[in-house]
């Protein structure tokens, strides 16, 4: 049963973009850098087509840690205000993408404990079950309901991990982040980005394992 | 190479980052022990399907949010002092500092003449905007020299085409400056939704009257998606938003690329027509409001 899960959520998935050539196509770093200059030479309506080349994956990003998309989006939001804000301050133009990450993955941090602290993940679980999906993409009911289960069993496991190596696994599997930029983003060497990783995907399997999934 | 040194490599092996030696190392264990080969088998689809995983949509609201949270700035960090200071038990300062803006409101607010000066300023600035934009229509198609001030806080004024001496606004042949997208107003009150949706706009002085009023009633989230992308994409129309109401200006030249924005959304449904906003005037640049119900 959980083979015929995965078969059909992954064939659903193949027909979708894979999230590391996305990122290459959709984001080339000319566009990215033409929009930041624009900003800075005052013109807003550059920053909202920067918002929406990064909303996704920034949206995404928040909602691996809140799990909530009311909390995600609010989170997103606070992300990119704050980017508006301090643009004048980012040296490098052509670096907009891994700043906006080191942004976004600070304000995930400070929003995460925060709601900890609150017990918001503790009642969250209660009310999780009622909690609305909506993934990118449209399918059948039945694959949506297969590809959406598979999906929380994955997310539930990743926010069962330690934070470094979360943030690790989501950054270069979830968000498709090259090892440079999370080096960058994450502030640590890039043999440590790479050993950490290999832990946290030899770690997610063991739990996925333990959960019932094929693999 | 052990079974340890082996799994350690798993990553490394993936990316096809290892060098060769290590690699044929690698290949060559994996051979001799099926336990490690049904774990890199496992490690190579659990990364399959993590990278694979389908995003979580992005709600409609979202761009309009962010230049909500923009646009309240300054009101946000007013408001956030006050709490810090309450936090902190600095009630005198918080209260010598509300009584000092009371006192600025109140001076501001009681002085007369003040609305005359102001409108007298708009009008001047409106006969220079529409002055250089005729002249700046020749060269470049791509001016906009800002929404000028039309509006008035007179209620009365809201449903007069003349707010101020000498300023026509813009309206269709029927008379009405408004359309509802997505749904049919009932019948025997087509202007109900209108009127609702005008009070809703909240007018101010920063906050212009516009000529034509788009009411998008409830409509999918990826049809709203569509037209605040398009409108935040298009960089030839100058937008501004106010209590979720898009505000965008554009020439009499744009306006049918923006009527593209609304096809017939049902078969009793008009097509949006914005041409008899051009006609029997002088007028180059026009303000549309486009609120979601």
């Amino acid at each position: 049963m959980e083979l015929f899960l995965l078969t059909i959520t992954l064939a659903y998935i193949v027909t979708t973009s894979f999230p590391s050539q996305s990122v290459q196509e959709s984001t080339g770093p000319d566009e990215t850098t033409l929009h930041v200059r624009a900003v800075l030479g005052g013109d807003k309506q550059a920053f909202n087509r920067l918002v929406l080349l990064y909303q996704s994956r920034i949206y995404n990003l928040a909602f691996n840690y809140v799990k909530s998309e009311e909390e995600a989006k609010d989170v997103a939001q606070d992300i990119f205000v704050t980017a508006y804000r301090a643009l004048p301050k980012l040296r490098d133009d052509t670096k907009f993408g891994a700043w906006l990450y080191q942004i976004g993955i600070n304000h995930c941090r400070n929003r995460y404990k925060k709601l900890k602290r609150r017990g918001y993940f503790t009642q969250k679980s209660i009310d999780d079950e009622k909690a609305p999906v909506h993934l990118e993409g449209g399918d059948s009911p039945e694959q949506n309901l297969e590809q959406k289960r598979t999906i929380k069993l994955v997310r539930d496991t990743i926010a069962q991990m330690n934070e470094s190596e979360r943030e690790v696994l989501v950054l270069r599997d979830l968000q498709g982040l090259p090892y440079d930029e999370i080096s960058a983003v994450l502030g640590v060497p890039l043999g440590t980005v790479k050993s950490k990783l290999n832990r946290a995907r030899l770690n997610l399997k063991g739990k996925l394992k333990q959960a019932y999934l094929d693999l | 190479m052990n079974c340890t040194d082996c799994q350690e490599k798993f990553t490394e092996i993936l990316d096809d980052d290892a060098p060769a030696d290590m690699a044929a190392a690698f290949t060559a264990h994996l051979t001799s022990c099926p336990s490690c080969a049904s774990e890199f088998s496992g490690f190579k689809k659990t990364v399959q399907t993590l990278q694979t995983l389908a995003k979580q949509q992005v709600p409609a609201d979202f761009l309009i949010g962010i230049n909500e949270k923009l646009d309240s700035t300054t009101f946000t960090k007013v408001k956030n002092w006050f709490a810090f200071m309450g936090q902190h038990k600095l009630t005198a300062s918080a209260t010598v500092a509300t009584l000092v803006i009371g006192v600025i409101s109140a001076t501001v607010l009681q002085t007369p003449n003040i609305n005359e000066i102001q409108l007298s300023g708009e009008r001047a600035t409106y006969t220079q905007a529409i002055t250089t934009q005729q002249e700046a229509k020749i060269n470049d198609h791509n001016y906009y020299p800002g929404v000028p001030y039309l509006a008035s806080r007179q209620p009365e004024q809201k449903r007069s085409n003349t707010i101020l001496p000498g300023v026509q606004f813009a309206s269709t042949s029927t008379g009405k400056n408004n359309y509802h997208y997505g749904v049919q107003p009932p019948r025997g009150s087509p202007n109900k939704y209108a009127t609702t949706a005008y009070t809703s706009l909240n007018l101010t002085r920063t906050n212009p009257k516009p000529d034509f009023h788009i009411v998008v009633h409830p409509a999918s989230a990826s049809q709203q998606q569509k037209i605040t992308r398009t409108v935040a994409a298009n960089s030839n129309w100058k937008t501004h938003l106010h209590n979720s109401t898009l505000f965008v200006t554009l020439t009499d030249e744009q306006l049918p690329e923006f009527q593209e924005l609304f096809p017939p959304s049902a078969p009793p449904h008009k097509r949006l027509d914005l041409s008899p906003l051009t006609r029997n005037t002088d007028r180059h640049l026009f303000t549309i409001a486009i609120s979601f119900k």
